[in-house]
């Protein structure tokens, strides 16, 4: 059982069910085998959305089998081997259904070297039960509420994360009464939310999630909980160095290569070391493993841990070389320019290496004052709420009485310069029932669901020159709509003891007994 | 309305898109931008240095960034270049296409690439909109871009189920189209047997506006570049024509609720396709168009605009919903990119319907092309409270 860039054959087939995509196999009824030299068979089989892989002795029934050394294969896998290459020059092959093959590509996600591909499980595990250290107190003042998360599928459970006094505290299971409850079908689908690859609302949208109870609480749990950062994992200077030269050939830059025909030898020592040869030739490179005879040149390195560091930027060639280190045999000229022959090396973004660190997300919020001035016309509109009136300007063409005011009748394009006074009580004609926990521009906050915003026909309008406003919370269910000629709810305005000259010198409307 | 013949006739020769994703976190603005310009260019086969101009815009302070232009210049190539920024909300994505063939067809520039691009990841999206409103009034009661009242309409006319389940089927319609779009942001893999069961569980937003009926909110960018009829036939194998376009305003305010057959609404959407199809002697566009891209926010929008914009007559537009016409292989294929339903970053989202438009007429756009010939697009774009654009794309220079 070999391993190769870290990774075993086994384990490429054992993530299959992690990095499977439903999305990528529709309409696909099949099994495909595997036959991976010297490391055994595999069978995988998808019907229904649903797949299933296995070790098996025997392929039969399969519409394709590939054929491919562990090595090639785990390269394929994990991006390290250009594919094509390798079925065009024979290291892969396809019996059978070649065209059916195809579909397997789009039914996995990548499989990522170095993240060890935890299991859903060990990463809802993880979730859990660092949960509690990544509770932000400060962001939640005297909140006293209980959140469970009733997680399904493989790897799920339900836990419920209890907080008070500015504490948290996670209890496995349910307890009574929640104060809300996230409801996840698939686990792997919240792992996914976690690991920001997918976006809550996709699920929600979907019917793969579902919130019961306040969900105003669910939509800050990013404010409660600091994001989830997955277990990082240690890349060994081996998992480097086989890292550095399975990408070399990908790196190599042929437009700084023009008419050069040159062999150049790494041989790196140490642990995790080894003899690779990138030779170059008409504007191609091609790495074998070990010497060759009489190459351009010959790089000498001591420790592969040394080799690691200048290659991640950590220590620059000059200082091994005059430490003794390191060594050139041949033409230094040419091992001077390997820097422009070939593109520099990035390890794998999903390492938590230092690349990583390149990509950050800066944090803002943005308060702004503003002042906006009313003109004469909304001036003369607010200012008669203070007086608990509300006042329209009719169109002398049209006669359309506008609510609020505007200066001219957009249809008719005259001044509408008649003053009218309407109300304040009217009908409802249509109310807009909103549950979306939306923010108020005003303040910010996001505002309490649900609440009802109502377009009112104020006594003396007509047509659509309907009026906007809240309606009281508590009689959101008995409002009915007008139709035609049937009137609506009668309503009025709840007016505020202090008045400014504002939208929020009343209240709100409500039911007119 | 006064309307003057172009001046030159203008093409579209090339296309570039992003992904369309929720999270774009690898990638700055410009660069992600840059993304788009560098495959529009690759799709032209032309460099920086054949723009002439290039047209920018987005939603304006969707990410609180003032003049994002300026920043944007290395990933858009205007540098020492002239450039024009437009930003009209949610048609933004039209009118820089609109702009573009303008600014071609005047004579004024050989080569214009327009680019639309949002990432909306990186500011606050209703709250974006919200600040649209009226200041003095409006903008406290403003739900953002969420509104039942378009459910209300429909299940008032149609009768609740027929209602909410035509709307289901166009949404599953879309996720069908989507599944077909590797661009596409959301693409879950919706069944038709899912309707009754969707209708019951996806959670209400607004009335029976429900969320898996809304658009999402999508980071990308798209670009496409407009030449004129010379350098567009030297340069592109096929050269997508840009006949006509047309932009309808009404006033800013929601005086639209009155229910009252006696005052009807005026309807931007059936307004404007009214007069574009009449100028261009189009009697009847379902037979005319062999594609429509609609800007469709949610889908009960998308259901009752095929009414408007296809100026139909009672119930014809749910059936050609409920008998699968605006599928792919069907007599009028509504959005075979999956629509904004499917991706919606929305300064780019109107231009995305242009260039997905075009690349039907191309032949180009892969596994959600259309099977039978393409020869007539229509692209609409909606934006503020009730604006239309609408852009007529041709194969052949006949008209």
């Amino acid at each position: 059982m070999g391993e190769y860039w870290g990774v075993k054959v086994e384990d490429i087939f054992n993530t299959m069910p992690d990095r499977f995509r439903p999305e990528g196999a529709k309409g696909v009824d099949a099994s495909f085998g595997y036959d991976i030299k010297d490391e055994g068979k595999w069978k995988l089989t998808v019907k229904d959305g649903v797949m299933t892989v296995a070790k098996v002795d025997d392929l039969s029934g399969c519409v394709s089998i590939m054929l491919a050394d562990g090595e090639t294969f785990v390269g394929v896998n994990t991006g390290k081997v250009d594919g094509v290459n390798a079925f065009t020059s024979g290291k892969v092959k396809v019996e059978g259904d070649f065209g059916a093959f195809g579909k397997t590509a789009k039914m996995f996600k990548k499989f990522v070297i170095g993240k060890k591909e935890m299991s859903t499980r060990d990463y809802i595990l993880d979730m859990f039960g660092t949960l509690e250290s990544r509770f932000q107190p400060k962001n939640v003042p005297g909140l006293d509420a209980s959140i469970t998360y009733q997680i399904g599928g493989d790897g799920g459970g339900v836990w419920t994360a209890v907080i008070k006094d500015g504490k948290c505290a996670l209890k496995e299971g349910h307890v009574e009464k929640p104060t809300v409850r996230l409801e996840v079908n698939e686990a792997k689908d919240w792992v996914d939310v976690m690991l920001g690859k997918t976006d809550p609302f996709s699920l929600l949208s979907a019917g793969r999630a579902a919130i019961v109870g306040e969900t105003a609480l669910a939509m800050k749990l990013g404010e409660i909980f600091a994001k989830y950062q997955p277990p990082k994992v240690e890349f060994t200077t081996k998992d480097f160095i086989l890292d550095m030269f399975g990408t070399l050939v990908s790196r190599f830059q042929p437009q700084n290569a023009q008419g050069l025909d040159a062999s150049i030898t790494y041989q790196i020592g140490g642990d995790g070391g080894g003899v690779w040869t990138a030779v170059i030739k008409d504007g191609k490179c091609a790495l074998k493993e070990g010497h060759v005879e009489k190459p351009t040149v010959r790089l000498e390195v001591n420790e592969a841990k040394d080799w690691v560091d200048v290659m991640l930027g950590k220590t620059d060639p000059f200082s091994l070389l005059s430490a003794g280190r390191a060594a050139i045999v041949g033409e230094t000229a040419l091992a001077m320019k390997l820097g422009e022959i070939f593109a520099k090396y990035q390890p794998p973004a999903s390492l938590g290496g230092e690349p990583e660190q390149e990509l950050l997300v800066l944090k803002r919020t943005i308060s702004v004052k503003q002042r906006f001035a009313t003109g004469p016309v909304m001036g003369k509109f607010l200012n008669a709420l203070k007086q608990k009136k509300l006042i329209g300007n009719k169109c002398p063409s049209c006669g359309r009485i506008q609510l609020p005011p505007r200066e001219v009748c957009a249809v008719c394009r005259v001044s509408a310069d008649e003053w009218v006074e309407v109300g304040p009580k009217g009908q409802v004609r249509y109310m807009e029932y909103v549950y979306y926990a939306s923010p108020d521009p005003l303040t910010g906050e996001t505002r309490e669901t649900p609440y009802g915003m109502v377009n009112i026909l104020l006594d003396g309008c007509e047509g659509n020159d309907t009026f906007a406003h809240l309606i009281r919370r508590d009689q959101m269910d008995l409002i009915k709509n007008g139709s035609n000629e049937v009137a609506g709810t009668r309503v009025r305005p709840v007016w505020n003891d202090k008045r400014v000259g504002s939208v929020f010198d009343i209240k709100h409307f409500e039911i007119d007994e | 309305m006064a309307h003057r013949k172009k001046n030159r006739n203008v093409g579209i020769i090339g296309i570039g898109q992003t992904k369309y994703s929720s999270h774009r976190e690898d990638v700055n603005q410009p660069e992600m931008i840059h993304e788009a310009v560098s495959a529009a260019l690759a799709d032209a086969g032309i460099g920086m240095k054949d723009i002439d101009c290039v047209v920018h815009g987005n939603m304006e302070l969707f990410e609180m960034v003032h003049q994002p232009d300026l920043w944007h210049v290395l990933g858009t190539g205007a540098y020492g270049k002239d450039s024009i920024r437009i930003t009209t909300g949610g048609t933004v994505g039209a009118t820089i296409g609109c702009a573009a063939d303008n600014l071609v067809a005047s004579g004024m520039y050989d080569i214009v690439m327009a680019i639309g691009f949002e990432k909306l990841q990186e500011g606050h999206t209703t709250g974006g909109i919200t600040n649209m409103a009226d200041p003095l009034w409006f903008r406290n009661l403003q739900t953002g871009a969420l509104t039942g009242s378009k459910a209300y309409d429909v299940i008032r006319e149609f009768g609740e189920e027929r209602a909410k389940k035509v709307s289901l089927m166009y949404r599953i319609i879309m996720d069908k189209h989507a599944c077909l779009n590797p661009l596409a942001h959301r693409a879950f893999g919706l069944e038709f047997e899912q309707i009754d069961d969707l209708v019951r569980t996806s959670p209400k937003l607004v009335g029976d506006l429900k969320l898996i009926e809304m658009c999402s909110q999508s980071d990308g960018a798209c670009a496409v570049i407009y030449a004129v009829e010379k350098k567009a036939k030297e340069i592109a194998r096929t050269p997508v024509w840009v006949r006509d376009h047309i932009t309808v305003h009404r006033e800013e305010t929601f005086c639209m609720f009155g229910y009252n057959e006696k005052y009807p609404v005026p309807m931007t959407h059936r307004f404007a396709a009214e007069q574009l199809f009449k100028r261009n002697g189009i009697k009847n566009p379902v037979d005319y168009f062999d594609v429509f891209e609609m800007y469709d926010p949610a889908s009960w929008w998308a259901v009752d605009w095929l009414r408007d914009f296809f100026q139909l007559k009672g119930d014809e537009h749910l059936r050609l919903v409920e008998n699968r016409e605006i599928m792919i292989g069907g007599k009028i294929p509504v959005n075979p990119s999956g629509g904004v339903i499917a991706s919606n970053p929305i300064g780019a989202t109107a231009l995305v319907r242009i260039a997905e438009a075009a690349l039907q007429v191309r032949g180009d756009a892969g596994k959600h092309q259309i099977p039978t010939p393409v020869n007539h697009a229509l692209a609409s774009g909606f934006g503020g409270t009730m604006w239309t654009v609408l852009t007529m794309l041709e194969k052949e220079l006949n008209w």
